[in-house]
């Protein structure tokens, strides 16, 4: 367990792609397609995962133990037989909430730099 | 016309097949999919327009990602390799030790042929067009050959090694060595002064030029690199010359390999200046080498039959004694490389050396391919569960062709210092070389580049028998402990792998007798008994001439020198010479005391005559046989007694008595006062020669040959020679330059400097052939009774006695072995004939060799036990195992 510890912490700061991705999983499992237009809307077309880049992704996340394939499927009007779904894995999960802490944190000190910055203008 | 959209889905699908193939597998329709998809949605949305914005981006994606996946599948192919590789270390340390070693030895042979065959002369224009004649011809031949013939466009002659005496105002006079050329010299091989001219119409008018060049390594080492030079006098054997030019860096003059000058004085300077231009006009002073360019179109045989004619046709005009001979004397050789060999006389030149390193080069593959196959076997295993686990044929090669690629990068890292290392122990025995003789050897990468192509080649190749051998393979046998060997026991003897051994052990052989014959047969002719004592003798040479002494000065001095020497304390003999026997020098005079001689009627032929003072024999410690030797009443200009060397007398005099018998020399009757013991050379392949000698003269001391006169001493043991022989020498003349004294025994190594280096050579690399072949024997015998291991636990389970398990085993492996053996001497004896019947050194040193039982038997046997206890020491800790063990394992 220790050592998962340890390892989520060198996995932490999250790259970009990484982050998105496990953002677009938290909710449920999906397909590929499914995260890169997630992305899209999340970021108002500001950050697009490009297919080779998001498979790339994919996979260094399953080989970090960071997601896994889905073996469930949704329910059959929405299934799409040729997809492959993916879902976060327990690691993935603690991973993520890392992440989002560390950002939660940078935005707060961010928050604080900003105050200062306005009374200082102020005075 | 296909749509847009269709197109492009079909380029990306293509382009997508350039993942690796797991990621392909894995990812590749999803991936097509997501593509197909986007191509869509952006038509929908936003129309062509936008299909066809997004289509770069998504190529180039696609591209960028391609590249990624693929270096991180080398990066963890490379990781799992230095891991394989790392946990068989024994395995991995002898296959880079011998990839090491074949590509190390190949490279350094290759470039010590390249550097001393094929380089072209430093400083010359289109050295390809240069010719050379073999021989060195006489002044008034060289004038014929170049008003008469029609086949030089250009031609020019020189005469070298000379020795020049440099001397000026507040420096010590400088001995080097020059050359006396025509004044087209520089024109003929197209060289340009770097600073100052060379040789031109200056020169051309007889008695003008009292000019001289010197090299840019001379004016850098004894004028500092001093550009006013140009145009300065200096004295030359005490005459003032003037410095004209500098020639261009590296340029040594026409033959840097056999006379490397470093100042070139025209043949139409005063003969004060230099000495040796006394003989030019004498047609039996054949000092003269000739350097030409053929007019276009003229081949090299064609110029051969026109100059052989003219020549034969100057003998008889000038009553020349070789007129009768019938042997060829032009023969054109090319003139721009360091070594002029004909094209079509490489092979002879090159073909034992290259034999060689074919040998060391196959050796050194077959032992890496044997390994590799060895462990192959041991590897299917492996494979089959990868297999079994999903990796794909082409993941299994690329992790193989990685393994073997690492090792060969090793071998080839390991190569390349080896290589270095050898070229500087080749370097380490170039002070035993004269010093006029130049060689440079460099290290060539195109060779390395040719032996690492080879030897990496052959391991990638056989690293990757695992894999086709996989693709065979049936998983589920493979999976078993121990895959049975082939059961078809005659199928098995001709299998690929006693192939192997069987060609190592006959490589092997031949390598080593080769080697063995040719070190062997040098080191017995270059220990014979010298005939005369070299310890506690030294050599000074002396120059008075050179130094700008008149004769008669330089006369009255060596009057007075040896009495004067005598007296020192510790010296026990001394004696002058004014040509020493080659045979003690190793070295060729450049006047050459040579002589047509005749008894009564009968010519002994053209013999060298050297010219020794009184006690010269007795001083060496050579025995005269018959008679007496000469004295101080004999060293007169009137003086015709002579005394010759046993095998003289033995030769021209068989069972009569030498003594007091007349022999015409040079036209004039001498007479035969004593026999003495020969004077053997100590190079390798020279016969003992009947030898002549006379004695030395006051008019000698006018023409001195360019070793300068000898002086001979023998001193006591624990006497400082060079120093308190120079301090007497100085008591005597200070103007005298003693520009040498040398210990005898060093003179000897000088002259046997081709047969150490060649020992060195050829005897290292019968000493790696023999480290390759025990690795390799090693290395396959072993693992060929490892395999057997489960076997020879059953037949011990099943009762058998440990003695005929260990036959057993050692029958297999000594068949091949002793075949391998006999075919590697009669490959060794039948390569060793061929190579002799074209190169007549090769055939000179192997005459006796060849039969020499330390060789013949020694190296197969030497071979034969190695092999025997490769096999031996696994076969026994096979049988000490426990059989249940052994069983276990199924």
């Amino acid at each position: 367990m220790s050592s998962k510890t340890e390892r989520s912490g060198t996995l932490v700061p999250l790259k970009t792609n990484w982050f998105h991705i496990l953002l677009c999983l938290a909710d449920g499992d999906q397909h590929g397609y499914a995260i890169m237009q997630e992305v899209l809307e999340r970021t108002e077309g500001k950050v697009r995962l490009w297919p080779a880049a998001l498979y790339g992704s994919l996979r260094r996340l399953m080989e970090e133990g960071l997601i896994d394939e889905s073996v469930d499927r949704p329910a059959a009007d929405a299934d799409d037989a040729r997809r492959r779904y993916y879902r976060l894995t327990p690691t993935g999960s603690r991973v993520l909430a890392a992440e989002i802490a560390r950002l939660e944190e940078l935005v707060r000190t961010a928050r604080a730099k900003r105050r200062s910055l306005k009374t200082e203008t102020s005075s | 016309m296909m749509r847009l959209d269709t197109a492009t889905l079909r380029l990306y699908r293509a382009l997508a097949r350039a993942f690796p193939d797991e990621f392909r597998q894995t990812y590749g329709t999803s991936l097509v999919d997501a593509a197909d998809d986007m191509l869509r949605d952006a038509i929908q949305r936003g129309g062509w327009t936008r299909l066809v914005l997004l289509l770069p981006r998504l190529l180039a994606d696609l591209a960028i990602r391609v590249v990624i996946e693929h270096v991180r599948d080398a990066g963890r192919d490379a990781r799992y390799a230095a891991r394989m590789l790392a946990g068989a270390a024994g395995f991995t340390l002898a296959a880079v030790a011998c990839l090491s070693i074949g590509i190390g030895l190949t490279a350094a042979i290759f470039s010590e042929i390249r550097s001393v065959v094929f380089r072209e002369l430093p400083g010359v224009t289109d050295a390809a067009g240069l010719v050379r004649l073999q021989r060195p011809s006489s002044f008034t031949y060289f004038e014929a050959i170049r008003d008469q013939s029609a086949q030089f466009s250009s031609v020019a002659a020189y005469a070298g090694p000379v020795p020049i005496v440099i001397s000026r105002e507040g420096a010590k006079p400088q001995r080097v060595w020059g050359h006396l050329t025509t004044p087209n010299y520089f024109e003929v091989l197209g060289t340009r002064a770097a600073i100052g001219r060379v040789f031109g119409a200056e020169e051309g008018a007889p008695g003008a030029g009292q000019d001289a060049v010197i090299s840019d390594r001379l004016w850098k080492t004894h004028f500092g690199g001093d550009p006013s030079v140009v145009g300065r006098s200096v004295r030359i054997s005490g005459q003032p010359v003037t410095i004209v030019g500098i020639t261009p860096e590296g340029f040594l003059g026409a033959s840097p390999m056999t006379s490397a000058a470093d100042i070139w004085i025209p043949t139409t300077a005063p003969t004060s200046v230099a000495p040796e231009l006394e003989r030019l006009h004498d047609t039996r002073n054949a000092a003269f080498d000739i350097v030409g360019r053929l007019k276009p179109g003229i081949q090299y045989g064609q110029a051969d039959a026109a100059l052989e004619a003219l020549v034969r046709r100057l003998e008889q005009i000038h009553n020349d004694p070789a007129k009768d001979s019938l042997e060829r004397r032009i023969r054109v050789l090319p003139g721009g490389r360091m070594f002029g060999v004909r094209d079509e006389d490489l092979p002879r030149a090159l073909g034992f050396p290259l034999v060689l390193v074919s040998l060391v080069l196959l050796m050194a593959c077959g032992n890496v391919a044997n390994m590799l196959l060895a462990r192959s076997a041991a590897r299917q295993r492996e494979i089959a569960v990868r297999l079994s686990l999903g990796a794909g044929p082409a993941r299994i090669l690329r992790q193989l062709l990685t393994e073997s690629l690492m090792l060969a990068a090793l071998g080839a890292a390991g190569g390349i210092a080896f290589a270095l290392w050898i070229v500087s122990v080749l370097e380490s025995l170039r002070p035993m070389m004269p010093d006029y003789g130049y060689f440079e050897l460099r290290f060539d990468w195109q060779a390395l580049a040719f032996a690492v192509v080879v030897a990496a080649g052959s391991g990638v190749f056989f690293g990757l028998a695992p894999a086709r051998r996989a693709s065979r393979l049936d998983i589920s046998s493979g999976l078993k402990p121990s895959a049975p060997s082939s059961s078809l026991r005659a199928l098995r003897w001709f299998g690929l792998r006693n192939v192997l051994v069987f060609q190592q052990v006959t490589a092997s052989v031949v390598l080593l007798l080769l080697t063995g014959f040719v070190v062997i047969g040098w080191g017995r002719s270059a220990g014979v008994d010298v005939g005369f004592d070299a310890s506690h003798l030294y050599l000074v040479r002396l120059d008075p001439m050179r130094d700008g002494y008149t004769p008669a000065h330089a006369q009255d001095f060596f009057d007075k020198l040896p009495d004067r020497l005598r007296r020192v304390a510790g010296v026990t003999h001394v004696s002058l010479a004014q040509t020493l026997p080659a045979a003690m020098s190793g070295r060729e005079a450049m006047v050459a005391a040579k002589a047509d001689i005749a008894s009564g009627s009968s010519s002994l032929g053209r013999l060298r005559t050297d010219r020794v003072g009184a006690t010269f024999f007795d001083t060496i410690g050579a025995h005269v046989r018959v008679g007496r030797e000469f004295n101080e009443h004999d060293q007169t200009d009137m003086a015709r007694t002579i005394i010759v060397s046993e095998t003289m007398a033995r030769q021209t005099w068989p069972n009569e008595d030498p003594l007091g018998r007349a022999v015409t020399l040079d036209e004039e009757t001498w007479q035969v006062v004593g026999v003495v013991s020969d004077i053997r050379s100590t190079f390798p392949l020279a016969p003992t020669l009947p030898a002549v000698y006379r004695p030395i003269t006051p008019s000698g001391f006018a023409v001195p040959t360019k070793d300068g006169v000898t002086v001979a001493v023998r001193v006591v043991p624990g006497f400082d020679a060079p120093t308190r022989l120079r301090q007497e020498i100085d008591a005597i003349d200070p103007n005298m330059t003693v520009f040498e004294i040398a210990p005898m025994i060093d003179e000897l190594t000088q002259g046997v400097y081709l047969a150490r280096f060649a020992s060195v050579m050829y005897g290292g690399m019968g000493v790696f052939g023999l480290i390759l072949a025990s690795v390799g024997l090693a290395g396959v015998t072993a693992h060929a009774v490892a395999r057997r291991t489960r076997e020879i636990g059953i037949r011990m389970a099943l009762g058998a006695r440990r003695g005929s398990v260990l036959w057993l085993v050692l029958r297999e492996s000594g068949a091949i072995v002793a075949a391998g053996i006999v075919a590697g001497l009669v490959t060794a004896l039948a390569v060793t004939r061929a190579l002799a019947s074209f190169v007549d050194a090769l055939a000179e040193v192997t005459r006796t060799s060849t039969s020499d039982p330390l060789v013949l038997v020694g190296g197969p046997a030497l071979l034969a036990a190695l092999a025997l206890l490769a096999c031996y020491l696994p076969a026994r800790r096979s049988t000490r195992i426990d059989p249940m063990m052994a069983l276990r394992a199924e």
